[in-house]
């Protein structure tokens, strides 16, 4: 019955919706300012690492430009 | 989530420091009207009402998004908080009004109009809910017997744009596009006083403590005794102005308008006193905070932005940095609407 399987499918439709929702609301939430916050601390504490301010050493860079070039 | 830093730099004079505000986005539409709580045990709040449909509750010293309220089928044109932030007034272009749990975020209770309401406020026990719309009626509902037909107050020949309790919740103000501003004995329901002006209102803010009243319309910020209706004084502004207020110590006003610029204004000499920019589009709404440390401003870029009334003090999210040091303190955030999204 056509019915029957509308009514099914309904129901398989609920299910996944409360399914979603019980993970979304199982999230662990901070405040936005708190988040802004630790943020701004980890980009400041790694900024030692960080290659696109600290450059990256000639020997791993691949686009470093070639001393010579070999012909062969 | 984006993340900006700003530098703060501190000058000699404080009229020359610049004022980074705190962005708070997550309004898909332009923000039309905000409100702030009273103070509470936990701070206090504000609340946003946007074309989205979405007001949003967030802590009003940071910013801090809290909470969407979610139902409306319209546009949201006005919403509302009571002193205790307990409960929240919305009004939306679905031809309803709502009141809102604000601690839970529920549905409480939808007040059927004949047409887009645009105006709603509690009184102060917050029992009764006043609402004004284009289908020029003020109405007063008892919130303890919501099924009972409102009160209705007719007398605007056109669309209501404010309607707000004054003089202990025995007045009522309202300000219509007919370009009148009316005040209204309660229960009577005659209109007592009206203004009238060349053109139409465009803001109405009542200030209790001082019975107060700052009207906004053309480039003119103009300030009235609240239980008379006598003008006081007129102020004006370098754009149209949509919106104006008055810091709770009455030393100095803000407003805002067409040039996304908000202004800043000594109240006893109208000298402007500052201006600053960082709105991307027109300011809808301004309105200072319960405790008068900061202003709220919503405008037509989706965005609220909260600006510092003393520059430089250590407020909420705000750092002093003495001169000595050169350096970034501040943070503007981002909060994200999470309204959940139904993936089936």
């Amino acid at each position: 019955m056509s019915n029957n399987s509308a009514n099914s499918s309904n129901l398989v439709i609920a299910q996944k919706t409360v399914k979603q929702l019980r993970l979304e609301a199982s999230v662990r939430r901070i405040k936005v300012s708190q988040a802004a916050a630790d943020l701004k601390t980890f980009c400041l504490q790694n900024a030692h690492k960080d290659p696109l301010l600290m450059g990256v050493p000639s020997s791993d860079n691949p686009f470093r430009p070639p001393k010579s070039c070999a012909l062969f | 989530m984006i993340l900006r830093l700003f530098s703060l730099f501190l000058s000699q004079q404080s009229m020359a420091m610049r004022q980074t505000p705190l962005t708070c986005s997550g309004h898909t539409r332009p923000v039309v009207d905000l409100a702030f709580s009273g103070i509470t045990a936990y701070g206090y709040f504000l609340i946003s009402a946007c074309k989205d449909g979405k007001p949003m509750l967030r802590q009003g010293d940071t910013g801090d998004w809290i909470g969407t309220f979610l139902g409306h089928k319209g546009a949201a044109w006005g919403a509302t908080l009571n002193t205790e932030a307990t409960k929240a007034a919305t009004a939306a272009a679905d031809f309803t009004a709502k009141v809102w749990d604000a601690v839970t975020g529920e549905d409480v209770l939808t007040l059927a109009h004949k047409h887009i309401v645009k105006s709603v406020n509690f009184t102060q026990d917050s029992n009764h809910l006043l609402t004004g719309g284009n289908d020029k009626l003020i109405r007063i509902y008892d919130l303890s017997k919501p099924e009972a037909e409102p009160q209705e107050i007719p007398g605007h020949t056109s669309a209501i744009k404010k309607a707000l309790w004054c003089n202990n919740d025995k007045q009522i103000l309202s300000a219509a596009d007919d370009k009148t501003v009316r005040l209204w004995d309660r229960n009577s329901t005659e209109a007592v006083r009206t203004l009238s002006f060349d053109m139409s209102v465009s803001s109405m803010e009542y200030i209790p403590d001082g019975e107060v009243l700052v009207i906004t319309y053309g480039k003119t910020i103009a300030f009235y005794n609240a239980l008379s209706l006598d003008l006081i004084k007129t102020v004006d502004a370098p754009a149209s102005i949509h919106s104006a207020s008055l810091h709770p110590d009455k030393e100095f006003f803000v407003a805002g308008g067409d040039d996304f610029k908000l202004y800043k204004f000594d109240y006893s000499t109208k000298e402007e006193l500052e201006s600053y920019k960082g709105h991307f589009g027109p300011v809808h709404c301004v309105r200072f905070s319960p405790d008068g440390e900061l202003y709220a401003s919503g405008s037509e870029d989706g965005t609220l932005r909260l600006w510092q009334t003393a520059v430089g003090k250590t407020y909420g999210l705000w750092k002093c940095i003495l001169p000595a040091e050169e350096l970034a303190s501040e943070i503007s955030e981002t909060p994200y609407c999470t309204a959940p999204e139904i993936k089936a």
